[in-house]
């Protein structure tokens, strides 16, 4: 009883759990319509550095850069069809910059703290998202006792709560740190913030590590089950190209090379979006992006902002061009 | 093979009706002992194989030596031989290292291996056990609730149980929900989460004193609540297939001396070193060295706890955490402070407890550790980490191994006091049932002993 009255369960049993909530953020699509850029961006924090004006000037197109941190395929996907395709402003390509195999892992990112902003860009029409990515990832039981049990539909809340007195109380009385402090502390020390933050099955659904498992880099066993085909669908039968971009590493501007699963996996993938009329860019082969430009493995350094964005923007530049004429 | 696995709950669970309702018409040691195998080998059939084979040879060698062969000194070397062989040729590699072949650790074998060296050693000694029979033996160092991470029960235990007549016992069913509830507990909810910021701690190149000391006190923690949990399971099962066995671990955050926490500790493993590794040994030192008692005290506390390190593994954390229970074991002896154990003195008890507790979980900070040289680095070169984002981070993760260890702290509690045993512990199990269904979706990772 407790856990209906405090997780506001309006009605039993529960049907919270199975759908995105109906309503639907929106600036994004206005900004998209007053600008009217020729190229749209999306990625998670990898591309925060990017200077949108700097951007387009060195790629010679107008460009509007939407870095969403610890977005996925889903995000990006609902980008594409409530924000990017509902405005009506249809730019000529969409830019898409990922890591690893997250194209093709609906389930990355998705639950946990990350299920807040997809709710924000997922509305009542999107059912269909949220079942290939959310839902379809549930086995049957989990789905009964989400519906059935209160207390494990809300668990995630309610471990919240938990972590807001375990995680933050010690640090916060005798340290004069708050929660964003801690979290600050643990990415700083550990180059994670999420850790004890979440419920450990969100928690390890959500970590890099599930991108690399060897299921995950089988491309065409993945590929029927992802959004890719649909971002491709939806992009192409409205005029756009979609331009897929793998993010380079520090680890591939020191000299590291990819393990050759996953170098098989990306062949498959460019041939793929190619054969769909899509364009495929690796940066790990793009020599000006050095390993002293990073501050950690994926993110660019804030002083190297301006300059990176115009070494990614002139590396796309033919591409770019081509489109837009 | 993993007790927490659904697919292998369902298995077992659809098992269980067949075991006993062929009670009347089929041996139900033969089934026990097939069902066993196949559970063992799925996925990987050479290691049953293997586990066949050494276990046939035992037979076949034992039921000589048990015919009053004159060769029974070459026949007992070469089973103890043959054991230890097999063992240290699997866990040392060297078929990887001869072949260049990625050959697979069999999972378990440190365990069974030494259930079939105990057996050599008790019919060495000539103490008294069942007649030899193939199918109980077999199931003796089989026993699929064991197999895995034990406990490593005796043969004067266990194998009498088989011969005797098997019946759904009262007691037995109502000690295995609670037990299989505080595993679940134990597993998914503290151990597992424990393990996140642990081997985080752990992988961090250069970490602060206070940061290691808490990834030491959150590794005991996880370590203790991981193993047990095994063991709850296991004696969980054996329950329901209608055996008794032996308890492994009694508290042993409450021992007051090194001696009292290998008593506490992985009880069945601690109690084999001591039979039989120990007092031979502690015997064989007090002859050699009976005018140096230092001697005679620290060589076979010393030896005893190398040896427990190199079953754990090969690597130099193991050797330096066996130096270092085998110091505090022979210096505790040396300065008679093992005393403290049987004290009434409050305060004594009391400062003598924490220091204890404060060398074992140092202690498993060693065990813990990837390497000689980080471990060392982090002693002696790191910096305590009492200012800045280190301090930050030890301070959250200090509580929440304080939060992760409550179950185990009110559950200690509940144990030892007559109002908790009468009145709390059922509101304890409620409430630990409601932290269950939280936590119930997160999965289970591998246990930590059954890389050993």
């Amino acid at each position: 009883m407790w856990v209906v009255q405090a997780y506001e369960i309006d009605a039993y049993p529960n049907k919270n759990t199975s759908s995105f909530d109906a309503v639907l953020r929106t600036d994004y699509r206005d900004r998209i319509r007053q600008e009217y850029p020729a190229v749209v961006a999306v990625g998670d924090s990898a591309i925060r550095q990017l200077d949108e004006e700097v951007f387009s000037q060195a790629a010679g197109a107008k460009t509007v850069i939407f870095s969403a941190p610890g977005s996925g395929s889903a995000y990006w996907y609902l980008m594409i069809r409530n924000q990017i395709i509902a405005s009506g402003a249809l730019p000529r390509a969409v830019l898409i910059f990922f890591r690893g195999t997250t194209l093709t892992v609906p389930e990355y990112r998705v639950r946990g703290s990350y299920f807040v902003r997809l709710d924000e860009i997922g509305g009542s029409g999107d059912q269909d998202v949220f079942d290939l990515a959310i839902s379809g990832q549930q086995n049957w039981l989990q789905m009964m006792m989400a519906r059935f049990i209160p207390l494990y539909a809300k668990r995630a809340e309610i471990y919240q709560t938990l972590t807001t007195v375990t995680r933050d109380f010690l640090p916060n009385r005798l340290a004069g740190c708050d929660s964003a402090c801690v979290n600050r502390a643990f990415e700083e020390t550990f180059d994670d913030e999420k850790i004890n933050a979440e419920l450990q099955e969100d928690y390890m659904r959500n970590l890099d590590d599930i991108l690399y498992q060897p299921d995950n880099l089988k491309f065409s066993s993945r590929v029927g089950g992802s959004l890719l085909p649909w971002m491709i669908r939806d992009l192409r039968s409205n005029g756009i190209i979609p331009v897929f971009i793998r993010i380079k590493y520090r680890s591939h501007a020191e000299g590291q090379t990819d393990d050759p699963k996953l170098t098989a996996y990306l062949a498959d993938l460019e041939s793929y979006v190619k054969k769909a009329g899509g364009l495929f860019i690796d940066l790990a082969d793009e020599e000006k992006l050095t390993d002293d430009m990073f501050e950690d493995n994926y993110h660019i350094g804030e002083k190297f902002s301006l300059e990176v964005s115009v070494v990614i923007a002139e590396a796309l530049k033919e591409e770019i061009e081509f489109i837009i004429k | 093979m993993n007790f927490f696995d659904l697919g292998f709950f369902l298995v077992i669970l659809a098992f269980l009706p067949l075991y006993w309702l062929t009670a009347k018409w089929m041996r139900l040691n033969n089934l026990l002992l097939v069902f066993g195998y196949l559970l063992y080998g799925w996925g990987h059939p050479a290691w049953v194989l293997l586990l066949f084979l050494s276990t046939l040879m035992d037979f076949l060698l034992i039921t000589l030596f048990q015919k009053g062969s004159r060769w029974k000194m070459l026949i007992f070397i070469t089973g103890v031989g043959f054991n230890l062989g097999i063992w240290l040729f699997f866990k040392f590699s060297l078929i990887s290292r001869i072949s260049n072949a990625e050959i697979a650790f069999p999972i378990g074998i440190s365990f069974y291996m030494l259930r079939k060296l105990a057996y050599w050693f008790d019919t060495w000694r000539g103490r008294e056990l069942p007649p030899l029979d193939f199918t109980e033996y077999a199931l003796y160092v089989a026993f699929f609730p064991q197999l895995l991470s034990g406990p490593i029960d005796r043969p004067g235990f266990l194998i009498p149980q088989f011969s005797r007549k098997r019946e759904i016992q009262r007691e037995f069913a109502k000690r295995t929900a609670p037990l299989f509830i505080n595993g679940l507990v134990k597993k998914i909810v503290i151990a597992d989460n424990l393990a996140l910021v642990v081997d985080r701690i752990f992988r961090l190149a250069q970490p602060s004193r206070l940061l290691f000391l808490a990834g030491s006190l959150g590794f005991a923690v996880q370590l203790f609540a991981d193993f047990s949990a095994y063991t709850d399971f296991s004696r969980g099962t054996a329950y329901l297939l209608g055996f008794e066995t032996s308890e492994n671990f009694n508290s042993p955050f409450l021992a007051l001396t090194p001696a009292d926490f290998w008593s506490r500790w992985h009880i069945t493993f601690s109690s084999w070193l001591r039979e039989y590794f120990f007092m031979p040994l502690r015997r064989l030192c007090l002859k050699l060295f009976r005018h140096k008692r230092i001697l005679a005290v620290m060589a076979p506390a010393l030896l005893t706890m190398v040896a427990s390190g190199f079953w754990h593994g090969l690597g130099w954390s193991f050797l330096i955490w066996g130096i270092y229970h085998g110091l505090l074991l022979g210096i505790y002896q040396l300065f008679g402070w093992e005393k403290l154990r049987n004290s009434d003195h409050p305060i004594a008890r009391t400062v003598g407890w924490f220091f204890m507790f404060s060398l074992i979980v140092f202690g498993w900070g060693i065990f813990r550790s990837p390497d000689l040289t980080w471990l060392s680095s982090v002693l002696m070169k790191n910096i305590w980490g009492v200012t800045g984002m280190q301090w930050v981070a030890f301070l959250s993760i200090l509580l929440s191994v304080l939060f992760y260890s409550l179950p185990l702290i009110i559950k200690a509690g509940i144990d030892h006091t007559a109002v908790g045993r009468g009145y709390l512990k059922p509101v304890y199990y409620a409430v630990i049932l409601v932290i269950l269904v939280i936590f119930i979706g997160s999965g289970v990772q591998e246990f930590v002993y059954s890389r050993f």
